[in-house]
């Protein structure tokens, strides 16, 4: 008997919540409020190098899966990052061709090419010491990856907006230039 | 107004603004992303050092094991010399980085949130001369009266001493600086640095938004060599310009 009840609450997943990502969701949550703040996210994410997201790539993605503009996550905040955070796992482990754990500028250079991105290889090289691990110059983990191509995407499309004409260049006043960056700051 | 800029917009100095010792605001940096992300190089190995070999097995997946990453209460008796505030993870910076929060917590009147790392980040980053994702004992004095003069700027425009600013006095300060900005830009600013989402912007956000201001300000003047408030910039050189700042 019994078989006739309601499911036990656990296990239920609501619509359009990664099963994997609810699963996670409870270990990563640690203060069990039900939702995930940036110490609890920082906490959870880790690089192949083993060291920590850093704050600003664990800020960007709080921003941009926070609906709520609360400063947490919840489930459903978390499963959209989930997948977000999966999908660029997958690029990055494609890209980095050598298997070595990070991204190298040549690496890069495919990578943002194959992306669509018409970069000289000079800036990418200047992109890729900048958001390298310190010792190592020439090895992006996935923390600086994502944020580096968040912010990429994010800017290439402040950008074409003003560029009208498509020209590849743009004329613009100086609040134009401060709204288009801050606007787009995450 | 905003496609006419006055034309002394971005040539007026914001004076009066508190200034880092080494790398100055008002002096921006020259390569792409630099302030993006040098520190905490360091500790982040030496954290991961300290890990448990859990993680090795399965390097990208989220951390599993609820407490793992607390750090183990180690008392670790530091000399002055080796004693270093970073905004990382590691586990001495943790304690600094605490400490350091909890110094500018008192700044706030009945807010005790944490303080931005974001700010935390940009303030040692200025104050660290030789990049080693810290300040030592005598950078941190440079790093307290910066936050100190701050923390005058701000009580000047608040008023109440509520820890906030709104749009008003943000307007004033900024102005005070020596800023031209459209009422439109504000609501900008105020959406984009009140991080608590109270309308109103907290000391520590306050600071990152000067910061960032001055910046962009700063990048754009080096672009803009007649001075006319206009630039004409390719693709590529509006994203240097960006990536320096964000």
């Amino acid at each position: 008997g019994g078989s006739y009840g309601p499911p036990p609450p656990t296990g239920n997943v609501p619509p359009g919540v990664n099963p994997e990502a609810q699963q996670w969701f409870s270990t990563v949550d640690t203060d069990h409020s039900g939702y995930i703040n940036l110490k609890e996210l920082k906490q959870a994410l880790i690089n192949s190098n083993s060291s920590a997201f850093n704050d600003e790539t664990c800020l960007m993605m709080l921003n941009m899966f926070d609906k709520t503009k609360s400063g947490r996550m919840d489930l459903f905040g978390f499963s959209a990052l989930w997948e977000f955070l999966q999908q660029w796992r997958a690029l990055f482990q494609q890209f980095d061709r050598d298997r070595s754990g990070s991204i190298s500028s040549n690496e890069m250079h495919q990578a943002l090419s194959q992306m669509g991105y018409n970069l000289s290889p000079q800036f990418i090289q200047t992109l890729v010491v900048n958001y390298s691990t310190r010792g190592q110059p020439n090895a992006m983990q996935l923390d600086r990856f994502i944020q580096v191509c968040t912010q990429l995407q994010s800017m290439t499309l402040a950008f074409r907006e003003k560029d009208t004409g498509m020209t590849g260049n743009v004329r613009m006043s100086y609040e134009d230039f401060l709204s288009s960056a801050i606007a787009r700051l995450m | 107004m905003r496609r006419n800029p006055n034309q002394s917009d971005c040539r007026r100095v914001p004076c009066g603004l508190p200034s880092g010792r080494r790398r100055d605001v008002t002096e921006a940096p020259t390569k792409v992303g630099e302030l993006g992300a040098t520190p905490l190089r360091e500790e982040c190995q030496a954290e991961a050092s300290s890990r448990s070999a859990a993680f090795r097995t399965n390097p990208n997946s989220l951390r599993g094991e609820r407490g793992e990453n607390k750090p183990k209460k180690k008392k670790k008796k530091t000399t002055t010399a080796e004693w270093h505030i970073t905004p990382s993870t590691g586990r001495r910076s943790i304690t600094a980085c605490r400490r350091t929060r909890a110094s500018c917590g008192t700044f706030f009147r009945g807010t005790w949130t944490p303080f931005n790392p974001v700010t935390v980040r940009s303030i040692i980053a200025m104050f660290d001369r030789d990049n080693k994702g810290g300040v030592n004992f005598n950078e941190f004095a440079g790093v307290w009266k910066y936050i100190t003069d701050w923390q005058n700027i701000f009580r000047t425009y608040d008023r109440d001493n509520s820890g906030f600013i709104d749009k008003n006095e943000l307007k004033q300060a900024l102005t005070g600086f020596g800023y031209r900005l459209s009422d439109q830009f504000y609501n900008t600013l105020i959406e984009k640095f009140d991080r608590q989402r109270k309308g109103q912007v907290a000391f520590d956000d306050f600071i990152q938004c000067c910061i960032v201001l001055q910046r962009l300000t700063d990048v754009f003047r080096r672009y803009d060599t007649d001075q006319d408030g206009w630039i004409q910039v390719s693709y590529e050189q509006y994203l240097s310009m960006v990536f320096n700042i964000v």
